[in-house]
C-alpha cells in the first residue's frame, strides 16, 4: 500500500506521466466549464427570482462569489504546491505555480471589480472598505508580490524556490490577515445591510450559485492544466517523448 | 555560541551607526511631513486619537521597511553572509541573532523614542505606556516577517520595491491590532485583547521566520 | 395567474415578462450587465490565452522538428530565426536529462 502510494507520488512528479494523464482531463474540464457556466449564467440571470431587498442587482452574486472563492483557492493551491515543491523538490509544482499565478491575479481583479459594481447599487458607492473587500485586495497584493518576484529572478530553479517560499509564507498568513481584517471591520464599518449577515438563501437562489462555482472551478482546472501542459512542453522541449508527441500531431 | 554570535552582531551594529540613526531620522521627518501636510489629522484636537494611532503605526511600518532593505545587504555583498551560514554550527541561531539585532536597532529604538513620537503626533500623555507596549509587542513581527522578504530580495539590484510588495501585506495584522491598541488606550478602553493578539502574532512569526529566512538566504546566495 | 407567479418565484419559469425587462433588470441593468460582461470577457480571455500558449509551444516544436528532419546534420548547431536561443536550449537539455533518470 505504502509502496504503491510512493510510486504514485513519484509518477506524479514526472512531467511525462502528468502530460499523458491530463490530455483526457483537460478536455473533460473544458466541456464541463462551458456547460456549467452557460447553464449557471442563464439560470442566474433569467430564472432565479430577484432578491426582495436588493432586487435584480443580487444576480451579480453569481459571478462575484465564485470569482472570490476561486481567487483564494488558487493562492492556497500555490502555497500548498510551494510547500510540496520545497520539501520534495518536485518540478511540477513550479509548473503549477507558473500556470495558476496569472489566472489567480486576473480572477482576483475580477472579484474586486464585480464586487465594486455590486456595491454601487447595494451600498451606494463604488468602493467600500468592507472586510471582505480589504481581504481580497490584500490577496491581490500577495499575488502581485509573487509575480514581481518571479519577474525579477532569471534563473529558473531559483525562481521556482523563491516563489514557492513566498507563496507558502503568504498562505500561512492568509487566515491571520482575514481574522485581523474582520476585527478591523467590525470596528470601522458603518452598519451596512444585507451582505455581511446573509440570510439563509432559498434553494432556487443558491442552486445557480452552486452551478456557477462548479463552472468557475472547472474552467480554472482547464486553464491551469492547459497552461501547465504548455509549460511542460516548453521546458521539456528536447525530450524524446515530446518529439514523439509532436510527431503524432497534425500541423497547426 | 549564541553569546559570541550576538557579540559579533553587536559589533557590526556599533560600526554601522547609520543603520540606527537614519531610520529614526526618517521616522521623525515623515511625522513632520504628516503634521504639515495634514494638520487636521495631527495638530487639531478633533478625533485625533484614532488618526494619530494609525499614522504612528503606518510610519513605523514604513521606517521598518526602509531599514529592512539593508538588513543582509552589506554582509551579502562582502561574502560574510555565506561564511557565516557555512561556519555557524546552527545557521538557524545565526539568522535569529541577526533578526534580534535588527529589531534592537530599529524596533527597540522606536519603542524608546515612542513617547516623543506619540506626543508629536498628538496622542495624550496617558496613552504613552500603551503605545510603548503596542510597539514592543508589534515591532518584533515586523523584523521577523520582514527578514523573510529581505532574505529573498537581497540579491536583487533594486530589491526595495519588491521587498515592499512582499512584506507590507504581511504587516497588515500588526498594523491593525497595533493601531487599535493605541486607539483603545486613547479612548480609555481595555487594550489587553489587542496586546495578546500582537504577542501571539509575534510568536507565530518567530516560529516561521528563521526557517523561511534561512531558505531565502540560501536562494539568494545561489543567485550570486 | 397566482400559480404562475408561484412557479416563477421558485425559479421554474423565466423571471422576466419580456426581453426588454430582462435587459433592464429593474433599475440595475447597468450593474448586472457590467458585472456579467466583464466576467464573460475575462473568462473568455483566460480560456483563449491558455489555448494559445499551448498552441504556440506546439507550433514552435513542430517547426523545430521539421527543420531537424530537413537538415539532420546541422540540426544541433544551427538555430532557425525565431526559435529558442542556444542557452535556453541547453537549459532544456539539462533539465530533460535530469528527468530521464
Amino acid at each position: 500500500m505504502l509502496a504503491a502510494l510512493k510510486r504514485l507520488w513519484h509518477k506524479l512528479g514526472s512531467p511525462r506521466w502528468f502530460f499523458a494523464l491530463t490530455s483526457f482531463w483537460v478536455s473533460l474540464l473544458g466541456w464541463a466549464a462551458l456547460l456549467f457556466l452557460l447553464v449557471g449564467a442563464v439560470w442566474g440571470l433569467a430564472f432565479a427570482p430577484a432578491d426582495y431587498q436588493q432586487g435584480n442587482s443580487f444576480r451579480i452574486m453569481y459571478v462575484h462569489v465564485p470569482a472570490a472563492m476561486l481567487a483564494q483557492s488558487l493562492y492556497i493551491g500555490m502555497g500548498v504546491a510551494g510547500f510540496i515543491g520545497l520539501v520534495w523538490r518536485m518540478k511540477l509544482t513550479d509548473v503549477f505555480i507558473a500556470a495558476s499565478l496569472p489566472l489567480g491575479m486576473v480572477v482576483t481583479a475580477l472579484a474586486l471589480f464585480s464586487g465594486s459594481v455590486w456595491g454601487r447599487p447595494t451600498w451606494g458607492s463604488w468602493w467600500e472598505w468592507d472586510g471582505r473587500t480589504v481581504s481580497t485586495l490584500v490577496l491581490f497584493f500577495l499575488y502581485v508580490g509573487i509575480y514581481a518576484l518571479r519577474e525579477a529572478i532569471a534563473d529558473m530553479q531559483l525562481r521556482a524556490r523563491a516563489s514557492a517560499l513566498l507563496a507558502m509564507v503568504g498562505t500561512v498568513n492568509i487566515p491571520i490577515i482575514k481574522y485581523s481584517v474582520e476585527w478591523w471591520n467590525t470596528l470601522h464599518q458603518p452598519a451596512s445591510f444585507g451582505l455581511t449577515q446573509k440570510p439563509a438563501m432559498p434553494s432556487e437562489m443558491w442552486l445557480p450559485l452552486l452551478v456557477m462555482v462548479l463552472g468557475f472551478y472547472a474552467l480554472a482546472g482547464f486553464v491551469v492544466l492547459t497552461r501547465m501542459r504548455a509549460e511542460i512542453l516548453h521546458r521539456e522541449g528536447s525530450a524524446r517523448w515530446v518529439g514523439e508527441w509532436i510527431a503524432g500531431r497534425r500541423a497547426i | 555560541m549564541i553569546g559570541s554570535l550576538l557579540r559579533r552582531e553587536w559589533q557590526i551594529l556599533r560600526r554601522a551607526k547609520g543603520a540606527v540613526i537614519n531610520p529614526m531620522a526618517f521616522l521623525f521627518l515623515s511625522a513632520t511631513l504628516f503634521a504639515i501636510a495634514a494638520p487636521a489629522l495631527v495638530i487639531q484636537q478633533t478625533s485625533q486619537g484614532a488618526s494619530a494611532a494609525g499614522i504612528l503605526w503606518t510610519l513605523v511600518l514604513l521606517t521598518q521597511l526602509l531599514a529592512l532593505d539593508g538588513m543582509y545587504r552589506r554582509d551579502f555583498d562582502s561574502g560574510l553572509l555565506e561564511q557565516l551560514l557555512v561556519t555557524a554550527q546552527v545557521p538557524f541561531v545565526a539568522v535569529l541573532s541577526r533578526i534580534f539585532m535588527q529589531w534592537l536597532s530599529t524596533g527597540f529604538i522606536i519603542v524608546l523614542a515612542s513617547p516623543l513620537l506619540a506626543v508629536l503626533l498628538g496622542l495624550s500623555v496617558e496613552t504613552l505606556p500603551a503605545t510603548a507596549v503596542a510597539l514592543l509587542l508589534g515591532t518584533p513581527t515586523l523584523s521577523l516577517l520582514g527578514s523573510i522578504g529581505a532574505s529573498v530580495t537581497v540579491g536583487f539590484n533594486r530589491g526595495g520595491v519588491i521587498l515592499a510588495l512582499l512584506v507590507l501585506p504581511l504587516f497588515l495584522p500588526t498594523l491593525i491590532f497595533g493601531a487599535d491598541l493605541v486607539e483603545a488606550a486613547q479612548a480609555g478602553r481595555d487594550f489587553m485583547p489587542q496586546a495578546y493578539v500582537l504577542g501571539l502574532i509575534s510568536l507565530g512569526a518567530l516560529a516561521l521566520a528563521p526557517f523561511a529566512t534561512l531558505a531565502g538566504l540560501k536562494i539568494s546566495l545561489e543567485m550570486q | 395567474m397566482g400559480g404562475r407567479m408561484d412557479r416563477r418565484a421558485q425559479g421554474y419559469l423565466m423571471y422576466f415578462d419580456s426581453f426588454a425587462d430582462f435587459l433592464q433588470m429593474g433599475k440595475h441593468g447597468l450593474y448586472v450587465w457590467l458585472a456579467y460582461g466583464s466576467t464573460a470577457l475575462v473568462l473568455l480571455w483566460t480560456w483563449l490565452s491558455a489555448r494559445q500558449s499551448l498552441a504556440r509551444v506546439t507550433r514552435r516544436l513542430q517547426q523545430q522538428a521539421q527543420l531537424a528532419a530537413r537538415a539532420p546534420a546541422s540540426a544541433g548547431t544551427k538555430m532557425p530565426a525565431g526559435a529558442v536561443s542556444a542557452s535556453e536550449r541547453e537549459q532544456n537539455l539539462a533539465r530533460s536529462d535530469e528527468s530521464e533518470t
